[in-house]
């Protein structure tokens, strides 16, 4: 939908600021009462969901123009959706969607942070978001000896991501991932040079199109490719498969897991099991696209329409994503079967966790915020008394190594399949 | 209009340039809020001229004194949840107090905590209940709990047991519109912050008066706010998913919704429930919001009203919450609450454990009512307020749903039945306050027009039948630029004119931006004319019947 399309959502803001906290039942210490690192780092009223469909409602009515205040403002958000649980769980109205709407607009308008340009510029040339040239893709898996789905056909496709694909230094995650899905006698493969990115990274930053050919790319070579499931350690990729794919209309025909979903699946199935003690106190870290983010789409073609006077209701009824139906508890219960590991949790968890720092462009176009971000998250998990913050999501793992480098970081940072790997 | 330059640079020197800013895009989300539309016709009040956010007290009065040497209109806000905190005919410089964050502390044997204004009353809430103490809770989890208290109205769902308001601080300390710092109270003795009425000066009824100047006399920099016991768990427990995660009711607390066969004995019972002082919270919150409150979305009210079963069953009814320090406490307060419920025919409605936490949580830190409001038709705002004695507000409850009536009736307003809100005070088992609630959306013209309408009209019925003046002294929309002052004043004691002269001494330049308090320039000459008439008003006064 276009920003036009929100219009009565802008207006019907009220300014509650619900926004820029956790849901108020869910405030247990007002350290960690917020929910919007936005606003949180910038201050202004601006920098929040609140303030951002303020700047929807202006920039639609005419009453600003661009300018580079107006995009940082914009794009100085994590896309991370915790004000959208806030806000949705008093009101009826989408926050979320229209800040990406808003996006869009600006990426419509030609009006594009040069940061993301760049980038979105090379993901044309190489189908990355790392600038990393795509001849170097599959690098992570040489010596693996993992099947290479150009050349044999797999029941499964692990897909690294472009994140795992380029970073080095995060490839061992990737490693883990394959070694343990084979030692439990999963048939899986990789698309190796031939993998492609997701495209939602890029559909957060307002670049719509790309999502919708990366997702047939991604559609066609699996299907050419004969699997029947698609495996990732990355959390971006998953709600981009999972929910943004069928957003628009690209369901995919396979079936779509995270890691932590399918190393649960094959714990349950007797084919990998959990003996070695791993005796340490951990807490986990909701990835945002694994968590609220990945509550499945649901589809609505409606109108708004009036009862009662002014009661504003939808024909046919809308189903809201309230953000509650993500994958919460599986990685939890992972983490619960390692032998002597001991989960203690965050205040703000599951639908109202705080963000890395990574997501919505952060990341690339302003660094700093993204390390201020995390550390914001490190300092939590250090409050637990937590030995180590555990995440399931590269982005997310990146960001923290990140800001544990430059700052006072006591905490380590755990990838959940690393704890899998050494319970095993 | 751009500050000058000059000016600017003065500011900039007081704060960080990063937190200074004159970029259109940045105002606009300091002059829209809701009720805007009803004011201005539009969603927008004229934009400021820029925003600052100051990060303490000394930066405060610095921005203040800039502001007074270059003739500057100041106002300050904290979370900026109501109209008052923005709206002006006129730019101005916003001071955005979101950097003043700090609970600093909780002292509690004196039972008071001392805050800045960004604070907010659900983590003031959040921080004393771990030490068995709660503050009182105002419009919202959201709203800040010092603005609530010095400077805005001071209304609490709670209030019957924690206290308006007005009676929450305790010693303050205060950026006079003129730059000089005040401190009230013992603080300004060096005595702490005990209490906000000596030793020390005591102008607590200048700095805030009944309903606060909104922001229209200086800037409340730190509050020292009045706790009270908290009988339950140091966390309170959830269960379920947004939106309808659900409280676990502690075992110190019960939470009943009562029906009455009338609005004569509910009244009655709200009158002998605020006289035995027995609960927690007790109040008439309207069947529609009730239903609002409770629900998942628009949908579910919608099936749920057309049914009837809530305009039926809640017409007359109140929300009554008990706590109680003790299982024999709380088996005392129960026979009471019987007791009452005999004399005036009540009987306890049963409710699921849904509806019981929606009270609940209501109760304890307001929260609900954004659902129970603004979801509906997006915006509400309210009308007919008054804080007088409870016979008083069943009269004016009446007239006012009249008025309401022919609009909803019309489809220009959303028709939710009577929806008045009134509760008890803690200090005045006689008194009680009310508001009529008119829900509209903002996005239909017609309908933001119909919903002005009705405030006009209610406005003026109060005025003809002289119910409680003293509430357009703020807390209203109708005290938009003060000018309806000018009618109420005459019948009320002319207390327009003192606060005339209040904001004149304490303002000698006129940059404390007062759209929501008063403006001395108004109607002086009536104002001195209504002044001869006080007596002959006074004499005239007819009480409603």
């Amino acid at each position: 939908m276009a920003l036009q399309d929100y219009k009565s959502d802008m207006v019907r803001c009220c300014r509650c600021s619900y926004c820029k906290w956790v849901p108020h039942m869910k405030m247990t210490n007002r350290r960690f009462a917020t929910v919007c690192p936005s606003i949180g780092r910038y201050n202004f009223h601006g920098w929040s969901a609140g303030g951002r469909m303020v700047a929807g409602l202006s920039l639609l009515r005419g009453r600003v123009d661009y300018s580079k205040r107006l995009l940082d403002m914009i794009y100085q958000c994590q896309m991370d959706g915790g004000c959208d649980v806030s806000c949705k769980n008093q009101r009826d109205l989408e926050p979320l969607e229209t800040m990406l709407a808003l996006r869009a607009r600006c990426v419509e308008d030609n009006q594009v942070v040069p940061t993301h340009a760049a980038i979105i510029d090379s993901l044309n040339k190489q189908d990355n978001m790392m600038d990393g040239s795509k001849t170097e893709r599959g690098k992570w898996a040489e010596g693996l000896e993992v099947k290479e789905l150009a050349k044999e056909r797999a029941e499964v496709v692990y897909h690294a991501g472009c994140r795992l694909s380029f970073d080095e230094g995060l490839w061992p995650a990737a490693q883990r991932a394959v070694m343990l899905l084979r030692s439990a006698g999963v048939d899986v493969g990789i698309m190796g040079k031939a993998e492609v990115c997701c495209g939602g990274r890029a559909y957060e930053w307002g670049y719509q199109k790309e999502l919708g050919e990366y997702a047939e790319r991604n559609a066609n070579a699996w299907d050419t490719a004969g699997v029947k499931t698609v495996v990732t350690s990355c959390a971006h990729c998953y709600q981009a498969f999972k929910v943004l794919y069928d957003k628009i209309g690209s369901k995919l025909n396979i079936k779509v897991y995270h890691i932590t979903e399918y190393l649960n699946l094959l714990i349950g199935e007797g084919r990998l099991k959990l003996t070695t003690k791993v005796p340490v106190t951990v807490t986990y870290h909701d990835p945002c696209h694994l968590a609220r983010l990945a509550e499945p789409w649901i589809h609505w073609d409606g109108v708004e329409k009036k009862v009662m006077g002014q009661l504003i209701v939808h024909d046919p009824p809308k189903e809201f994503r309230r953000g509650a139906n993500g994958i919460y508890d599986i990685p939890r219960d992972l983490l619960r079967r390692i032998p002597g590991l001991n989960l203690v949790e965050m205040c703000r968890i599951r639908e109202y966790g705080w963000c890395c720092g990574a997501g919505g462009g952060v990341k690339e176009a302003y660094p700093d915020f993204a390390i201020w971000t995390a550390h914001q998250r490190m300092d939590e998990a250090e409050a637990t008394g937590a030995e180590a913050v555990v995440t399931a999501c590269p982005w997310c793992e990146r960001n923290f190594l990140d800001a544990a480098r430059g700052g006072d970081v006591r905490i380590k940072v755990y990838d959940i399949v690393e704890l899998v790997q050494r319970a095993v | 209009m751009a500050l000058a330059r000059e000016a600017y640079r003065a500011l900039e020197d007081v704060v960080r340039p990063e937190y200074l800013t004159e970029e259109p895009a940045v105002l606009d989300g300091y002059c829209f809020v809701w009720g805007n539309d009803v004011i201005f016709g539009d969603n927008f009040a004229p934009r400021p001229h820029a925003v600052i956010l100051p990060g303490s007290t000394e930066e405060v009065q610095g921005i203040v004194k800039v502001c007074n040497r270059y003739g500057i209109e100041f106002k300050a806000h904290s979370t900026g949840f109501v109209s008052a905190a923005f709206s002006s005919r006129t730019g101005f410089l916003s001071i955005d107090l979101r950097r003043m964050n700090k609970i600093l502390e909780i002292d509690e044997r004196n039972m008071y905590a001392v805050v800045e204004p960004y604070v907010s009353s659900c983590e003031l809430i959040t921080e004393t209940i771990k030490r068995g103490l709660r503050s009182y809770n105002p419009a919202g989890p959201s709203t800040s709990i010092v603005a609530s208290a010095t400077s805005f109205c001071g209304l609490s769902s709670a209030q019957i047991s924690a206290g308006f308001g007005g009676r929450t601080p305790l010693s303050v300390e205060w950026v006079l519109p003129d730059g000089e710092i005040l401190r009230l109270g013992s603080l300004a003795t060096g005595a702490g912050w005990f209490t906000g009425d000596g030793p020390g000066p005591s102008l607590r009824g200048v700095m805030r008066g009944y309903s606060g100047p909104a922001g229209g006399l200086g800037v409340i920099t730190k509050a020292a706010i009045k706790l009270v016991p908290w009988y339950g768990p140091p966390q309170i427990e959830t269960t379920g998913k947004p939106p309808s995660y659900r409280a676990e009711i502690p075992a110190s607390f019960r939470v009943y919704t009562v029906v009455f066969p009338s609005r004569d004995q509910l009244f009655e019972a709200l009158y002998l429930t605020s006289e035995e002082a027995i609960s927690y919270a007790c109040s008439r919150r309207g069947p529609f919001t009730m239903a609002a409150g409770m629900t998942a979305s628009n949908k579910e009210v919608e099936e749920v009203w057309r049914g009837g079963y809530f305009q039926n069953k809640f017409a007359h009814s109140l929300s009554v919450v008990l706590d109680a320090s003790s299982p024999r406490e709380m088996e005392y307060r129960e026979a009471c609450l019987q007791e009452i419920l005999r004399r005036t025919e009540g009987e306890i409605f049963p409710e699921d454990s849904r509806a019981q936490s929606a009270r609940f949580v209501h109760a304890f830190t307001g929260q609900g009512g954004v659902k129970g409001t603004f979801r509906s038709t997006g915006a509400f705002i309210t009308g007919a307020n008054a804080d007088e004695a409870l016979k008083v507000l069943q009269k004016a409850n009446e007239l006012a749903y009249g008025l309401k009536d022919k609009f909803a009736k019309e489809g220009k307003i959303l028709d939710d039945a009577d929806s008045a809100w009134v509760t008890g005070y803690e200090d005045s088992a006689f008194g009680g306050h009310e508001e009529l609630v008119v829900r509209y959306d903002p996005a239909d013209p017609d309908s933001t027009r119909a919903a002005a309408e009705v405030m006009s009209l209610i406005d003026s019925l109060w005025l003809e039948k002289n119910i409680d003046i003293g509430a357009f002294a703020g807390c209203s929309h109708s005290s938009f630029e003060g000018s309806i002052h000018e009618i109420a004043g005459p019948k009320c004691l002319n207390y327009h004119i003192w606060m005339k002269k209040i904001k004149s001494a304490f303002d000698p330049n006129l940059v404390s931006e007062s759209s929501f308090y008063v403006n001395p320039d108004v109607n002086n000459t009536s104002s001195a004319n209504s002044q001869k008439s006080t007596q002959n008003d006074l004499d005239n006064k007819q009480p409603i019947t």
